[in-house]
């Protein structure tokens, strides 16, 4: 029963999907389709809520040496230090 | 250079702003599809200059170091590679008046990197929390490149809402509902601040040059900077122009990719250091019209002593 159930769910999210893929395919410049681009054009967020959650839980650890990386060197040079 | 800058600084300022743009438009060397791939040297736009000029300013946009680092030519010179009768032709040929001895101690210290030019998003990088959150900086370089990317990709995405509109006003669109600042650094104000822009790319510019505390003799070195943040796309979008210059035609994708990064460097300076020139902002300034000015005597070693290391690599091929 349990195993039926979930096949359902994974019919109704693939349904989902495609009705919403053809929807912006044959309206790729309607309401509903400019409306949810933000969306899925950064990936529903996911990438920024982990990056996020990680650098909650397992913070940078600092770069001691400032020419291992370029950007750290810059921030460093910002600062007015690395003259 | 200098020539620029000098007419830059007498012009109206309209005329101003656009000799500005064409002139760092201008210095982004181009790239080719890879199916289609050259090589193209980086000082190929300024090509009517020297090398030895020009080598420090590509160092204070870019922050890479254009030659080999010494302890290089000191490595090749402990292993024998380089040899004594080549240090000695090195300072013949350039009419340096140094002994080898004094060439071999040159080898020993590191020549100095040329200041950089100072951007807005890395000075409120380097004040804000770089170990809980993503720097600004990578974040700007990250979603410009992503931006570009989806623009330019000649239609390979099955869904696409955004060619409609130009470069600029598709990150217009896309930064005034990104909630990824937020996400990413807990900043806020972008959506609102993007909402608040102009819909032109060079008005935008206009508004930029407004705001920031840019001497006006430093504008086209400060946007050549800003394009090479971001040279990947930078050097694309001089791609672009170039094919659209075979055709007779203009293309301003450059123009507009500016304009995003300038605008980004609006927000840093407004929203996260508080609209106040920093103290590094103005040294730094000073220490670049400093080099501008007298190269020579600012950056002998990377003035006269980089022909030498020149042409010790002249050696160095020779010999293998």
């Amino acid at each position: 029963m349990q195993h039926q159930t979930l096949v359902l769910f994974a019919l109704v999210c693939f349904g989902l999907l495609y009705g919403i893929q053809t929807m912006v395919l044959l309206n790729p410049l309607g309401s509903s389709a400019t409306a949810l681009y933000p969306w899925f054009y950064a990936g529903l967020y996911l990438d920024e809520v982990f990056t996020r959650a990680t650098f909650r839980l397992w913070p940078a650890t600092p770069i001691s040496n400032a020419s291992q990386r370029r950007d750290a060197s810059q921030a460093f040079e910002a600062t007015g230090e690395g003259q | 250079m200098k020539t620029v800058d000098q007419a830059v600084e007498t012009m109206p300022h309209a005329d101003a702003v656009r000799k500005a743009v064409d002139t760092a438009c201008g210095r982004i060397a181009p790239t080719w599809p890879l199916d289609q791939f050259i090589a193209v040297n980086p000082y190929w736009g300024f090509i009517d200059e020297s090398i030895c000029d020009v080598a420090p300013c590509l160092e204070s946009y870019s922050g890479s170091r254009m030659t080999m680092p010494r302890s290089f030519y000191l490595e090749q010179f402990r292993a024998g590679t380089l040899r004594w009768e080549h240090l000695q032709e090195a300072l013949q040929r350039c009419g340096a008046r140094i002994s080898v001895m004094e060439l071999q101690d040159e080898l020993e210290r590191e020549s100095p990197l040329a200041p950089r030019v100072p951007l807005m998003t890395s000075i409120a990088a380097s004040q804000r929390d770089l170990l809980h959150g993503m720097s600004i900086n990578d974040f700007v370089r990250h979603n410009v490149s992503q931006l570009c990317a989806s623009y330019f990709d000649h239609a390979q995405s099955s869904g696409d809402t955004q060619h409609k509109n130009s470069l600029y006003q598709s990150w217009l669109r896309h930064a005034s509902t990104d909630m990824s600042p937020w996400l990413l650094m807990g900043i806020h104000d972008v959506r609102d601040h993007t909402r608040s822009l102009p819909n032109e790319p060079l008005a935008m510019i206009e508004l930029a040059l407004q705001t920031l505390p840019v001497p006006k003799e430093g504008w086209a070195d400060y946007f050549t900077a800003l394009l090479m943040n971001i040279n990947g796309w930078a050097s694309w979008c001089a791609f672009e122009r170039w094919q659209a210059a075979l055709a007779e035609s203009d293309d301003d994708h450059i123009v507009q990719l500016l304009a995003i990064r300038l605008a980004w460097e609006r927000f840093a300076f407004v929203h996260l250091l508080g609209s106040k020139e920093s103290s590094s902002w103005t040294i730094r300034w000073e220490t670049l019209r400093g080099l501008r000015q007298q190269p020579s005597h600012n950056l002998p070693l990377i003035g006269s002593f980089r022909k030498r290391l020149r042409l010790l690599t002249k050696a160095v091929f020779a010999v293998r």
